[in-house]
């Protein structure tokens, strides 16, 4: 067998490959990321289009802000809301209709942009509300948090959603990102629960049905690990996850049969990676060794 | 919006049709599967984002190849942070990988991996990927002398690790 066949057969396999929509993901965050960066210049981190996500930062202490609903005025042709509008067109991103003040949480929409739904707060716990935008004749959802002086901003076409629908998905956990969970910041929230400063946290409307502590020894240590069931909307969903950087799990019921089986799945992937690299220190052992038998024999 | 659409579904389907192979350039380069796939992964967010200007007569394979490559993969496994979310029924298959077995899987890939990483990626384009030597120099910004030297420092250390087993 000659050196090109030993490649093929020793690069065949591996595990299955990553969901065309997260490859798709990275890769329209990157595009946002850039066209904001160009856009709003050193004030913008990062930014996507379409389905993304944009942030701004002012480097503010993140202090909440009660902010009043804003007044129904002018019902027709449809209700709209009385967000303050921007006179200026000066420094707005083309596709960027609506804004939240990082300091104060105020709320701005673009000139010719109308609001007919909000929904305030749209993440529990979070400064954050989700808009329903048109503007030429386009609709749009926009959903803006505010996180540590860091709004994030994304929207999608409506596509047959509700409001609140959209919210959820933007938070869908079943979307494959690799989502760190790093111990002690507020980006370490999972899209239904995740670890913040030692406790679980779960975003608006998700409701924790049952916490296994500790679900696979050894996993994450010494960081706390839980596997959670929890019920959005009506739809159980389960989660392996853990108070650091070690990668989580989720799933949904129907796609996994509960609670246990996601635990089993992801003990099984722990132990075939911890089999594999066994495996291979052994054999760098047993090389040294004979390296060793050899150099003794010449000897 | 709908050239934009346009691009992204052509990306789509070069992304379905070519990640198989491209990954296991990849896993080649750096003997980890996980690594393997940030590392693809990266390539692809640089190609979305080239992918409109790239024109009509290049090839994005080459594209990719040349962002895994010029890659400091060394350098990627040392600070590797990230944290993987491992998606149900995405993860390792422990059935199918038990088809190979271990041993005859890796002797290869462990061998490549304590080549300096030049050499490794010299070996790679050249003797698995078919590349010349002035596209492989040109591929990794080298020169063709040094693309040689490399070459046959790096069969040769793979010579030492693999003829045993071979004869074994």
């Amino acid at each position: 067998m000659d050196l090109k066949d030993r490649f093929d057969q020793a690069t065949s396999g591996g595990p299955s490959h990553a969901p065309l929509e997260e490859r798709l993901h990275h890769g329209r965050r990157a595009a946002g990321r850039r066209t904001a960066g160009r856009a709003l210049g050193g004030i913008v981190v990062a930014a996507t289009v379409a389905t993304g996500v944009a942030t701004l930062s002012t480097g503010q202490e993140d202090r909440a802000t009660d902010r009043p609903a804003p007044a129904v005025s002018s019902p027709t042709p449809a209700p709209a809301l009385d967000i303050p509008v921007t006179a200026s067109m000066e420094n707005w991103e083309p596709e960027e209709w609506a804004r939240m003040n990082p300091r104060t949480a105020e709320l701005t929409v673009r000139r010719g942009v109308t609001a007919t739904n909000m929904v305030d707060p749209a993440v529990r716990g979070v400064v954050s509300v989700a808009l329903d935008l048109t503007r030429d004749g386009e609709r749009r959802y926009v959903l803006l948090v505010r996180r540590s002086g860091i709004v994030s901003v994304s929207w999608d076409a409506p596509a047959g959603r509700t409001l609140r629908e959209f919210v959820a998905d933007e938070q869908d956990p079943m979307d494959s990102l690799p989502i760190a969970t790093v111990r002690g910041t507020l980006d370490a929230s999972l899209p239904l629960v995740g670890y913040r400063d030692g406790e679980l946290y779960t975003v608006g409307g998700a409701e924790i049905v049952r916490v296994v502590e500790d679900p696979i020894e050894g996993f994450c240590a010494p960081n706390a690990t839980a596997a959670v069931e929890l019920l959005h909307e009506g739809v159980t969903y389960f989660a392996v996850l853990g108070d650091g950087n070690c990668g989580s799990s989720f799933s949904k019921l129907g796609d996994v049969a509960s609670l246990e089986a996601i635990v089993a799945r992801r003990r099984a992937n722990i132990d075939w990676a911890a089999d594999a690299q066994g495996e291979r220190q052994r054999k760098e052992l047993e090389r040294e060794v004979a390296e060793k038998r050899e150099q003794s024999d010449r000897r | 919006m709908a050239r934009a659409r346009r691009h992204e579904a052509a990306f789509s389907d070069y992304v379905v049709a070519s990640q198989d192979r491209l990954r296991r350039v990849a896993y080649a380069l750096c003997g980890d599967w996980h690594l393997a796939d940030d590392l693809l992964q990266e390539a692809f967010t640089k190609l979305y984002l080239a992918w409109p200007r790239l024109s009509a007569d290049r090839d994005p394979d080459g594209y990719v190849r040349t962002t895994l490559v010029r890659t400091s993969i060394d350098a990627h496994r040392r600070r590797q942070r990230r944290v993987r979310t491992v998606a149900l029924g995405a993860g390792q298959d422990p059935a199918a990988a038990a088809d190979t077995p271990l041993e005859e899987r890796d002797a290869l890939i462990t061998a490549l991996q304590e080549l300096p990483e030049q050499q490794r990626k010299v070996v790679v384009l050249r003797h698995w990927l078919g590349l010349s030597v002035r596209e492989t120099a040109v591929e990794l910004g080298i020169n063709e002398g040094t693309v040689k030297s490399h070459s046959s420092r790096g069969l040769a250390s793979l010579e030492r690790v693999l003829a045993p087993q071979r004869h074994g």
